[in-house]
């Protein structure tokens, strides 16, 4: 049967030829291991094509989408992770395997007279592979690849009199943004790859001319199909299980599993765990997602250092054109000059070159690695040996220890932006889950806004020094607050410095009323009592409770601490007030300290539901919304109405106008920023969503 | 091109070995690459369709015995990376009825899925003349045309919740799904 179909095939298209063609390749001297590096180049670039295609069907490119797209292959679709995994690494392999095919086509001085073309076609090809990593590079539009490339493109704008058109033409506008990626996915997957191909056909077409440059000694016969098509395919099959390796070894971020409603951890199948192993932090990294908003210590990929380096020796147009131009000039020019007498002369020197220049890529890559480390990564030995080799004067212990902290700090908010799209991205950009974090971003707004008169202990500080927020606090300690140890604390002592102790509150009626209740109870077994009573009272409140008023008969533990509330407290703190019934001069204690009773201090910390007259804390609202003005005009009129109520006296009104400015000053803080403080506070490590604040296009002038 | 050397001598025992290896190392490389890729070009099959919950979709109150009222139901939605808390995810038909009750259709016409809108007296789906009367149930296109519809309007769960703020009014509530379009029989999209 496929014999048939082989034959009606054949016979219509010429197809047998063609194959034939292709691999009846004769080999004078007979196969050799030493000539697969050619076929590894075309393997691993056709395993490039296949994940790259791959990886196609799921990326997105675009500013607000490229992460996200590439968050969702490496950790949420099965086997994105082995995918994106092998394109990665099979990026930096062709550039591996481009130097040894390069080392090992000058030793067979197969780059001289008649093979100059297909040298030229292998440079222009190195050329393009080069291109592919660069561009490659930005489309996860992570952190280090939108530094890494702003350097790249920065040096393109350099570039005398069409610097900066080109760059602006490469950028897509003036600046990174969408068309930065449309543009670059277009040049990696559609316009390189064409070029790649067209080149790659003509440098086998020209190959296949002048056939293989065999060894003068060798002696035998071979064929392409199967002698050396078994060769090439062992070693691309090595190659393939190194990529494996690399792949499964992992450089990525873990995402922690988290717990369902039930508080259970789910259990991964074998499957799951093998599908997703980008879970477990296998597979290619992803940093941060980027964001001009916070710096990074750019470094471009490993096998480009020597480049980076190179900058840090020759500043201006010598290290970033003259040299590697230069560079590629002499090898562009050197089959040229192995005509007649000259030509085993020039084969030598090109062996020597192209070892030299790797041995200087190799050296320069040393030092930017060794310039980055730790000097305590350096001690140890063969670091240590490295070090003297290859950067000996030039290492700066302070500046590798700078560039290790930011790295550090970025790789911590890498991980924590992994961690929070798996909860879902906002269709703002993955940008935002870092700018939202309550835990980063809710955390630093509580230290500006908030603890610049409260206090409160960073369970995470940056710095042990920085542990506590406020130095010198003027009210309460809000570590803990709404915790039950948090509220007995506050009914054992009010008066102190972490309850009352530093407001003008200190020795006012919740102290006196707790003192009388205690005064009245000197009987220690009956001060016991109370003492209980107090914690269970404690233990109610911590619980944030809403429910309704419980009906007389009911004896759930609710509705035992409602009693018990009602008994001690309800004389001066509401609870769920029926309409009409009398506000008492305490904050109204329903779902005391839950996100909503906290907004409700935030918003109006004087009004009747919470401090009334005892305030002082200023009320934060967002002045700078769409009818922020209107909350100001509201207290103006408020300040109006209070001093009119004081009467015609002149003091009265004084006294009502001291009175109103005491309890009620204003300031901004954006809805945004206030949930940002709210779930910080609560514990809740949810991304806020809201993307940018409302707004528009700006008016035409 | 090397067309003047004849073809490989005959050395059938250890050419034919070293051809099949070759084609078996082949076969491993595609295998490696082609079970990971294929799982991966199947992963939507991992992302089953929201199971539908009541939605508040309308007050009673807003409502008109026998007008049709298109609402829209708002849920959290997951679209591959994205989360949007609080998206439209699909409009429905809610017409309230002589005894008070509501009824209600999703607006995805169960033929190819269009949106069906509502004209006259009927409702009418603007692609290809799905026509369904004022109880959603398929009738007769009119002029001569077919009514390609293969069932009628999927009609929804529907839930009358009391009001909070107004003891006086109800909060209608449906529990919108998808469906699958061109077959005869209502299932539910998974």
């Amino acid at each position: 049967m496929i014999g048939f179909i082989r034959e009606w095939v054949d016979d219509r298209t010429g197809l047998g030829k063609v194959i034939d063609a292709m691999l009846l390749e004769h080999i004078p001297g007979g196969a050799r291991w030493r000539y697969v590096w050619g076929s590894a180049l075309a393997i691993v670039f056709s395993i490039q094509m296949i994940t790259g295609v791959l990886l196609m069907t799921a990326y997105s490119p675009g500013d607000t989408t490229a992460w996200s797209s590439v968050y969702f292959i490496q950790y949420e679709m099965d086997f994105g992770w082995l995918i994106r995994g092998l394109h990665h690494f099979g990026s930096q392999t062709m550039v591996v395997l481009l130097g040894l095919h390069m080392l090992q086509v000058v030793i067979a001085g197969a780059h001289l007279k008649p093979r100059e073309v297909n040298w030229w076609l292998g440079l222009g090809l190195a050329g393009v592979v080069l291109g592919l990593s660069l561009t490659g590079y930005l489309l996860p539009w992570d952190q280090k690849g939108f530094y890494a490339t702003q350097v790249a493109t920065n040096i393109a704008g350099g570039l005398p009199v069409i610097g900066q058109f080109i760059q602006k033409v490469v950028v897509g506008g003036p600046a990174y943004g969408n068309h930065t990626l449309t543009r670059f996915f277009g040049l990696h997957v559609a316009i390189l790859p064409g070029i790649l191909i067209a080149m790659l056909i003509a440098h086998i077409w020209v190959f296949r001319r002048h056939g293989i440059t065999t060894p003068r000694n060798a002696t035998g016969e071979g064929w392409f199909w199967p002698d050396q098509a078994f060769r090439d395919m062992v070693i691309g099959l090595i190659i393939l299980g190194i990529m494996f390796g690399l792949v499964i070894y992992g450089w990525g971020n873990k995402i922690e599993p988290t717990a369902n409603a039930d508080g259970v951890v789910p259990e991964r199948s074998f499957y799951d765990k093998i599908a997703h192993a980008g879970r477990d932090g296998r597979g290619a990294n992803l940093d941060a997602p980027a964001d001009p908003n916070t710096p990074y210590p750019a470094r471009p990929e490993w096998y480009f250092l020597s480049l980076f380096q190179l900058l840090k020796h020759f500043d201006g147009l010598t290290g970033t054109v003259f040299i590697p131009g230069g560079i590629a000039l002499i090898l562009f020019l050197l089959p040229l000059l192995g005509h007649g007498k000259l030509r085993p002369l020039v084969h030598i020197a090109s062996v020597f070159l192209v070892l030299a220049l790797l041995g200087s890529a190799a050296y320069l890559t040393g030092q930017a690695w060794v310039e980055d480390q730790r000097a305590t990564t350096l001690e140890k030995k063969p670091y240590s040996t490295l070090k003297d080799v290859v950067a000996k004067n030039r290492y700066d212990a302070d500046k590798a220890g700078h560039f290790q902290d930011e790295m550090e700090a970025a790789d911590k908010r890498a991980k924590r932006a992994i961690q929070l799209a798996s909860d879902g991205i906002p269709a703002a950009g993955p940008r935002y889950l870092l700018r939202n974090d309550p835990m980063t971003a809710g955390k630093k707004l509580f230290k500006d806004k908030c603890a610049t008169c409260h206090n409160y202990r960073d369970p995470e500080p940056e710095k042990p020094s920085e542990e506590w927020m406020n130095k010198e606090p003027t009210a309460s300690d809000l570590t803990d607050f709404g915790t039950k140890e948090w509220i007995k604390g506050l009914l054992t002592n009010a008066d102190d410095p972490k309850y009352f102790g530093l407001s003008h509150l200190k020795g006012g009626k919740m102290t006196k009323e707790m003192d009388s209740k205690r005064g009245k109870v000197p009987d220690p077994q009956k001060r016991q009592a109370l003492e209980a009573e107090l914690d269970s009272i404690a233990e109610w409140l911590a619980g944030h409770p809403r429910k309704e008023v419980p009906t007389e008969g009911d004896k759930s533990p609710f509705a035992e601490g409602y009693r018990k509330f009602v008994s001690e407290c309800i004389s001066c703190h509401n609870y769920r007030r029926a309409p009409g019934e009398e506000i008492v001069s305490g904050p109204d204690f329903t779902g005391y300290g839950d996100a909503e009773w906290i907004r409700g201090m935030i918003v109006d910390p004087a009004g009747k539901t919470r401090y009334g007259k005892n305030n002082r804390m200023p009320a934060f609202d967002d002045l700078s919304k769409p009818g922020g003005e209107l909350v100001k005009e509201r207290l103006k009129l408020a300040r109006e109405d209070a001093i009119e109520k004081a009467g015609d006296d002149a003091d009265a009104k004084k006294k009502a106008e001291k009175a109103f400015d005491q309890t009620h000053k204003i300031m901004n803080l954006s809805d945004l920023e206030r949930e940002l403080i709210v779930r910080f506070m609560t514990h809740d490590g949810r991304v806020v969503f809201g993307g940018e604040t409302i707004g528009g296009a700006p008016l035409k002038k | 091109m090397n067309s003047h050397h004849s073809p490989p001598a005959p050395e059938p025992g250890r050419r034919s070995f070293l051809k099949l290896v070759t084609h078996a190392l082949g076969a491993a490389f595609a295998a490696t690459l082609g079970v990971p890729a294929l799982a991966y070009l199947l992963d939507p099959r991992n992302r089953p369709a929201p199971p539908g919950d009541f939605k508040d979709v309308a007050k009673l109150s807003e409502l008109k015995e026998g007008a049709p009222f298109e609402a829209a139901i708002r849920e959290v939605r997951r679209d591959a990376w994205t989360l949007h808390p609080n998206d439209i995810v699909g409009r429905v038909w809610l017409i309230k009825q002589k005894d008070g009750s509501v009824k209600t259709w999703t607006t995805t016409c169960p033929h190819l899925g269009c949106s069906v809108n509502f004209e006259g007296d009927k409702f009418v789906c603007p692609c290809h003349n799905g026509t369904f009367t004022i109880e959603g149930i398929r009738t007769d296109a009119g002029a001569g045309r077919k009514n390609p519809a293969p069932r009628d309007m999927d009609s929804l769960e529907l839930k009358l919740a009391d009001d909070p703020d107004n003891p006086k009014d109800k909060i209608v509530q449906v529990k919108f799904l998808s469906f699958y379009q061109n077959v005869a029989e209502k299932k539910v999209r998974t």
